[in-house]
């Protein structure tokens, strides 16, 4: 099934859902207008009654449903319209209540199952971006390839203008990275820029490199659609921020949305339309559970709906509050509540935004999507380690337990890798503090390149860096950082005494072999332990003796 | 067929009419789902619509009801019109088609071949 198809049958679904909800209460009208029927001789609102039951049924999945409304529909209108005297009041009667007799069951033609799939530890794979480089100075232009290509950029170098627009005709690439002063003019990189993406199909994105950081010349970058603009020397660490950001590669594990709705329909509903959107969900239909599900499930947002049997929604939105670790939580109300004071006083007591039923698919994905990101923006700030922008110890740790507690449930398996950077004091006494987190950037922003979308990676200590691989087995993961390894130790990080090259060890450690967090941890560590004791720059399981 | 094709529909059952416009979007339908008859006449005078798509049996106006109101606006007159309906009788059809609708579209419908259903249909009006 196509995506659309897909996204039709889950919304079909639960559309059917809601047809099978309200049908004991179409047949409540039924009946009545059969007994009002009986005593006015109108038939007009029975008949229409029934004729519309006929023509729905069948379409939410209930066909028998659908053919029996349709008899008794030629029933009424032979008795009613042909004043057929052969039809009795008993017919009608019997076949009103076998309606209801049929409903019980339930559909006999369900809309399709849609059929969730289920993603088993991919091979981490990069399409190799095609990157176009236009600089004039030599060395500049084989130092940034070189640098590129251990981060799996393909770059192809040009040192003049003419070259660069035959290639493009041929081929366009992913990004564009042009010096700005050329020897064709102080603005020929801008200029043929601009002439490129005007001219090309599709839209090349552009990068600007300039030796001469003035206002002319960042104007110029703006003015041909530069996406970034970078002086010399060239941070390589900032080139490859930006490349990120360019080919939107940034790695976001999806948002966690916890619905508290007492419909379980409309939850499914909610759940389902942000599913689609590539969020994860979890739905309570009881908001008393709400404190045992936030510190498993970690919500970047709490969907609520106000109006609940045992408590509304902004009481439990007050309970959420006092605890100290959900003060900055989104928490957004939905309800049909229309007037503006009752919103407003919703909102006054904890809520973020107050979402009125019925409310359109993108319209809720957008508002949800954009509260989320902010959260974990905000959150990122306060949790990530400055340096990498990895997570921190404390919390990988709370990650860690979410993961194992998320693999229990699903019956899934999980890899917790230790991964150390070898004899890096040495580096740091050769080559001086600033060369050292060049190393450790390098090795984390490799992480982030090869990892999957889902998995965590945290700086663990000073040279130490943990992962959380979710739904991947012990040889799985061994694969994987042991590719990683070999690409690491490939690149050469300059320094004026000469080009060096950094290796690391690596333990690992799987989930269920090892159930308890700290069990899984030590595992690791002394896996670890001995990957560096067998002589380094290797990747040892904890399974391995 | 690839240009978008603009669709008047009115449909009292807002169950059905989210199936209708679940099966239609992105089909290169843009749908004008009205609650009844009436509305659908209300909104009627500002739209041209390339096709007109009643459900037969509304309270108010009924289907055939609203196709009479709709063909007396001038910019209507020859804008063909679609009947859905739980079919009752076999004669119906022929009933609907002596109105002057283009064709009847039977109840409980396909969602997933209702696009290609409409098509199928508009195709005829193309083929003169």
């Amino acid at each position: 099934m196509t995506a659309r198809k897909k996204s039709i049958a889950a919304k079909l679904q639960a559309l059917q859902q809601r047809f099978i909800t309200e049908l004991p209460a179409r047949l409540d009208d039924i009946d009545q207008a059969w007994q009002a029927c009986q005593q006015t001789e109108s038939s007009d609102l029975l008949h229409r009654l029934v004729h519309s039951l006929a023509g729905s049924a069948g379409t939410f999945g209930c066909t028998r449903l659908g053919e029996r409304s349709r008899e008794l529909e030629l029933l009424i209108q032979q008795r009613y319209v042909s004043a057929d005297a052969s039809v009795t009041d008993m017919t009608i009667e019997q076949r009103v209540h076998e309606l209801r007799d049929i409903a019980v069951q339930g559909p006999d033609n369900p809309v399709r199952e849609v059929h969730k799939e289920t993603v088993i530890a991919p091979p981490a794979t990069n399409k190799q971006a095609l990157i176009y480089l236009l600089e004039d100075d030599a060395h500049l232009a084989t130092e940034t390839a070189e640098q590129l290509k251990h981060f799996d950029y393909r770059v192809v170098t040009f040192n003049d203008v003419d070259a660069l627009q035959t290639v493009v005709a041929q081929q366009v690439p992913d990004v564009l990275l042009a010096d700005i002063h050329l020897p064709e003019g102080a603005d020929a990189g801008p200029r043929v820029a601009a002439k490129l993406r005007k001219g090309a199909a599709q839209d090349i994105p552009v990068i600007f490199i300039s030796g001469h950081d003035d206002w002319q010349d960042r104007l110029n970058a703006v003015r041909a659609g530069g996406q970034a603009y970078l002086s010399k020397p060239v941070n390589f660490s900032l080139l490859l921020d930006e490349l990120d950001s360019v080919l939107g590669k940034e790695q976001v594990s999806p948002y966690r949305i916890l619905i508290v709705d007492d419909t379980p329909l409309l939850a499914e509903h909610y759940a389902d339309v942000l599913q689609d959107a590539g969020m994860q969900t979890e739905i309570l239909n009881d908001p008393v559970k709400i404190l045992d599900v936030m510190p498993v499930f970690h919500p970047d947002l709490v969907l609520m709906d106000i109006y609940m049997p045992d408590c509304t929604g902004v009481e439990a939105a007050q309970v959420i509050r006092q605890h100290p670790a959900y003060t900055n939580l989104p928490i957004v109300y939905l309800s049909t509540e229309k007037g503006l004071d009752q919103q407003l006083a919703a909102l006054r007591v904890g809520g973020d935004d107050f979402l009125q039923k019925p409310i359109g698919d993108a319209h809720l994905v957008a508002a949800v999507l954009f509260r989320a990101r902010r959260f974990r923006e905000l959150t990122a700030l306060m949790n990530r380690d400055s340096l990498t922008g990895l997570l921190n110890h404390i919390n990988l740790k709370q990650a860690l337990e979410r993961e194992i507690a998320q693999a229990q449930r699903r019956h899934s398996s999980l890899s917790f890798v230790m991964l150390d950077i070898d004899q890096f004091k040495s580096v740091n006494d050769s080559y001086g503090h600033p060369v050292g987190d060049r190393v450790i950037k390098s090795l984390a922003r490799l992480l982030g390149q090869r990892l999957r979308k889902g998995d965590i990676a945290a700086r663990y200590g000073g040279e130490e860096f943990a992962l959380v691989l979710p739904d991947t087995e012990a040889d799985a993961a061994r694969r994987l950082i042991d590719d990683l390894r070999q690409q690491f130790a490939q690149i050469s990080f300059a320094h004026d005494s000469g080009d060096f090259n950094s290796t690391f060890s690596a333990g690992i450690a799987s989930f269920p072999a090892h159930v308890e967090m700290n069990d899984l941890i030590a595992a690791a560590d002394s896996a670890l332990y001995q990957a560096k004791h067998s002589g380094r720059n290797r990747v040892q399981l904890d399974s391995d003796d | 067929m690839s240009e978008m094709l603009t669709v008047l529909y009115a449909e009292d059952e807002a169950d059905i009419r989210a199936v209708a416009e679940l099966a239609l979007e992105d089909e290169g339908f843009e749908l004008i789902a009205c609650a009844s008859g009436q509305e659908a006449l209300d909104r009627a005078a500002t739209l041209a619509p390339d096709l007109i798509l009643l459900d037969v049996m509304m309270p108010g106006m009924d289907g055939p009801t609203t196709m009479r109101a709709l063909r007396a606006l001038p910019h209507l007159a020859d804008t063909p019109v679609i009947f859905m309906t739980a079919k009752v009788q076999p004669n119906e059809v022929a009933m609907y088609s002596s109105l002057g609708a283009l064709g009847v579209i039977s109840k409980p419908f396909d969602p997933m071949g209702l696009a290609e259903e409409i098509r199928t249909l508009m195709e005829r009006v193309n083929d003169g």
